[in-house]
């Protein structure tokens, strides 16, 4: 058992040290992705852009929101959103999809989930270019809230990793598991405020999207965007989650860890 | 080189495959693992380890069957069995790919472990772009494959060829880079599934020079295959795998003359 556990804190320490393999692997997937189209990358970044505009004009109105307030929460919410929701579905493939490279090579298995979290920051890179074009236009003014971006970030992805992990994990064993969570995030983006904001519910209603961990993890890497300063609590329940939600991982990964490549 | 001597020791090492797919519930599981150890027993004796059921029910195949084997520099062996003796499942628990259910697995060194020369190749990328994605796969640095990409690009005389995408390349000059790429890292402990084809005859020569070099680099060499001629030329040591056991581990003549004896005496 003790051996177990300092192998698994190896495993994630090694994936981070071996930061090169899922570094240029990532580059030279998205590369082959988007060869010879000329627009590169920026596809996803148009796509989104075009998804953002027709959706922010006619939910604005529908709202009664006015545009320059919706839209910019529109583009950045979308924009963080879809990196939690595809490194996450994508993490629930990841050691699937790669078991001919994981039958070959001794590697730690965090290697590939830092793989699908590297793939999906570079998307959002190119994608929260929306938001900035959409700020400019409505003239936000990054004030004191934009220090706290990092902090956001940072929630985010420790906790959309712990969660790409534990869904690739139990998708390894159990092959329903890919399936269960991309349904589950059709229910999901309308059970978080992702396209609305939680004031326009009642308080009734309400409650449902604050027993929803991801609305606190989507508010504390959103909001200090929009200059608005997420409450206390939020960042108290996303880093809870992070903790929690990593805990359970961590037991999970001992567990199954040395089981994965026969279950490929 | 590392400053600790190179080897490879298993004790009593064991390997159960847990076989999802066949553990549908009730009487279809029942069939197949009847049938499974029917075939075992009359058909065809020297495949498979021992099948058997769990408690939940999984079909549990053991691949391999307490083995213990020390390997130190200088032993080049070539691992000889029928198909499903467990060649490759002992192969990936020297790599440290499979972890043994029982038993302990050491390897002092770095090891490399080769099932595949064109893995991680996609027609699109360029000769330079597989060179650099390939030697980071094969846990090259940057620094190292960059002082690589030269000597690469010259033995497989691809030319103008190197920055262009692969899938302008022919069979052979797609072999010969992964070939190229593969044979320009050294590993302390080689393992190879079947040996490595150069298939191209006017490559063959120096094919076999380079060859030479990367085997001879490596201090421990553990080769998986079914060629006895390939067995005798670049092996000193042999290994004959049974049902997941280690039946002879001697010298290379005297586990091929076992091995033929049991493959005639089965037909």
């Amino acid at each position: 058992m003790r051996r177990q556990i300092s192998l698994a804190i190896d495993d994630v320490l090694a994936g981070a040290r071996h930061w090169r393999i899922w570094y240029i692997l990532g580059i030279s997937e998205l590369r082959q992705r988007y060869r010879r189209s000329t627009l590169g990358p920026f596809w996803i970044t148009l796509s989104m852009a075009v998804q953002v505009a027709v959706m922010g004009l006619l939910l604005a109105y529908l709202f009664s929101i006015p545009i320059g307030r919706y839209i910019p929460f529109l583009c950045i919410s979308i924009v963080t959103w879809s990196f939690l929701s595809t490194s996450i579905n994508e993490g629930a493939t990841c050691f699937i999809q790669m078991n001919a490279v994981i039958l070959q090579v001794k590697r730690p298995l965090s290697t590939y989930v830092m793989l699908v979290l590297w793939r999906n920051a570079i998307i959002y890179a190119h994608t929260i270019i929306i938001f900035a074009v959409a700020a400019f236009a409505f003239q936000i003014v990054p004030t004191l809230p934009y220090l706290l971006i990092p902090a956001g970030l940072g929630l985010l992805v420790l906790n959309v990793s712990w969660m790409a992990l534990a869904a690739g994990l139990l998708s390894a064993r159990f092959r329903d598991v890919p399936m269960l969570i991309q349904n589950a995030f059709n229910v999901l983006v309308w059970l978080t405020p992702v396209y609305y904001q939680p004031e326009q519910l009642g308080p009734r209603t309400r409650l449902i999207i604050e027993l929803n961990p991801l609305t606190y993890v989507l508010d504390v890497a959103r909001a200090p965007f929009l200059n608005n300063l997420p409450p206390a609590f939020a960042w108290f329940a996303a880093l809870g989650v992070a903790l929690f939600g990593w805990l359970l991982t961590f037991a999970l990964l001992v567990r199954t860890r040395a089981r994965v490549p026969f279950w490929l | 080189m590392a400053a600790t001597e190179n080897r490879v020791l298993l004790e009593s090492v064991t390997v159960d495959f847990p076989i999802y797919d066949a553990a549908a519930r009730s009487l279809k599981r029942r069939l197949v693992l009847d049938k499974m150890s029917g075939l075992m027993a009359a058909k065809a004796p020297n495949v498979g380890g021992s099948v058997r059921e769990n408690r939940q029910g999984v079909i549990i195949v053991r691949a391999l069957d307490s083995v213990s084997f020390e390997l130190v520099e200088g032993d080049r062996v070539a691992l000889i069995g029928h198909n499903g003796a467990g060649k490759t499942t002992l192969l990936r628990v020297v790599a440290g790919i499979f972890e043994p259910t029982i038993g302990n697995v050491r390897s002092d060194g770095r090891v490399m472990p080769l099932f595949n020369l064109t893995e991680g190749m996609s027609p699109d990328e360029t000769g330079i772009e597989m060179i650099q994605v390939r030697g980071t796969l094969l846990g090259l640095s940057g620094q190292e494959i960059a002082d690589r990409i030269n000597d690469i690009a010259e033995f497989c005389e691809l030319g103008e060829y190197i920055s262009m995408p692969v899938r302008t390349y022919s069979t052979g000059m797609l072999i010969r880079l992964g070939f190229a790429i593969t044979t320009s890292v050294t590993s302390e402990i080689l393992i190879m599934d079947e040996f490595i084809s150069t298939a191209d005859a006017a490559f063959m020569e120096r094919a076999e020079a380079r060859l030479k070099g990367f085997v001879e680099r490596a201090n421990i060499m553990l080769l998986a295959t079914h060629s006895a001629s390939i067995a005798r030329q670049w092996c000193n040591k042999g290994m004959l795998l049974e049902h997941g056991r280690v039946v002879e581990f001697g010298s290379v003549d005297a586990v091929l003359e076992t091995y033929d004896r049991i493959s005639k005496r089965h037909g």
